[in-house]
């Protein structure tokens, strides 16, 4: 069975500006304390489309058992960090910018499992599918 | 009219993005009467020495990558390159030495290599039986390069619908039947341009409103 994981944004909507303070609280549950080896949590941005992929982490930290109170890695842990200038969150047609807030596990035998929490940075006009590209809106 | 997209909801991903339609990222799927047990066997009888055949596109990188992962499940040590149509050929191919008595040389691409280089991976890779070496090679290719046939990839529209269905799995099912038989068509058979159609298509029929979210 896989462990859970649960992450919580300390905003009232998961849309931020520039220069906001991102603040997050994470914890993995139903899993046996022997089975976490770590947890990584990372802010990060990421393109999906029809091309090649990028990505880039503007935050990341990772735990060990030795590093958690009771060497328990499934208590509730928290962090923040001032979002970036850009890349702005996009829903283009062919490329989207996601932003998301990640937690990966790692569990004994090499296994491990993420959960993203998906949040907007910026206010870019999302493009719209036209026919002719004359009427394709931009930002 | 579709409602406009509120503010904190965010659309679902495209199915077809590549992240989903690169090789190794679904299963094979194989014609009826055929499997990966049924190839793992013919290439076991065969040395583990054999290609695999089939025009771009036709889902030749992906089935390597479910042998692959049979392979090393069946305990069996695998070195694998990657060669593109851009010529380069990775050092370390040219300088390839077996580095186990029993390992398989997995190459996905193997008509990028110069003939020289071909024909000496296809003499070494037979090993020497009688001193306990049991060398493999296997190979992807458009045409035949020497090494005995394992698996002839066809792909049909049957199996261009299963892949699309598998993909849609997890959401609304956006692309039709009748959208996956226009573009295989199109594309004269040709699954991974298919599916790189099929993004449009299922982007176009997505509510993507011009909304500005503040």
């Amino acid at each position: 069975m896989e462990p859970l994981i649960s992450i919580r944004l300390h905003h009232p909507k998961p849309i931020f500006q520039p220069g906001n303070i991102l603040r997050c609280e994470y914890q993995v549950d139903a899993v046996e304390l022997q089975q976490l080896t770590a947890v990584e949590a990372s802010v990060l941005w990421r393109t999906e489309g029809k091309g090649d992929e990028d990505m880039g982490v503007h935050f990341f930290e990772r735990r060990t058992p030795h590093e958690a109170p009771g060497n328990d890695l499934r208590q509730a842990f928290f962090f923040e960090t001032s979002l970036p200038p850009s890349p702005l969150s996009y829903e283009g047609m062919i490329v989207r910018i996601c932003w998301c807030a990640r937690v990966r596990v790692f569990l004994r035998r090499g296994r491990e499992v993420f959960f993203d929490k998906t949040f907007r940075l910026g206010a870019v006009r999302a493009a719209k599918f036209a026919a002719s590209p004359a009427s394709v809106l931009t930002s | 009219m579709t409602p406009p997209l509120a503010p904190t909801e965010f659309p679902p991903t495209n199915p077809f993005s590549s992240r989903f339609i690169r090789p190794g990222a679904r299963p094979f799927i194989f014609p009826a009467g055929q499997s990966l047990p049924l190839l793992l066997d013919t290439l076991r009888k065969q040395a583990w020495r054999g290609e695999i055949v089939g025009r771009h596109g036709s889902g030749k990188s992906t089935l390597l990558h479910s042998l692959q992962a049979s392979l090393l499940e069946a305990g069996l040590e695998a070195t694998c390159f990657v060669l593109r149509a851009d010529g380069k050929i990775p050092p370390a191919l040219r300088r390839f030495q077996w580095p186990t008595a029993a390992s398989i040389l997995v190459i996905d691409g193997f008509e990028q290599l110069s003939w020289p280089l071909r024909r000496k991976l296809l003499q070494t890779s037979r090993g020497k039986p009688n001193r306990g070496e049991q060398r493999g090679l296997i190979t992807t290719s458009h045409r035949g390069l020497g090494l005995p046939r394992a698996f002839t990839t066809r792909p049909t529209l049957e199996i261009a619908q299963r892949v699309v269905d598998q993909m849609q799995v997890s959401g609304a099912a956006r692309v039709e039947p009748s959208d996956v038989a226009r573009c295989f068509h199109r594309h004269e058979g040709d699954i991974r341009e298919t599916l790189f159609e099929l993004y449009d298509v299922h982007q176009s029929k997505s509510h993507t409103p011009p909304a500005v979210y503040i």
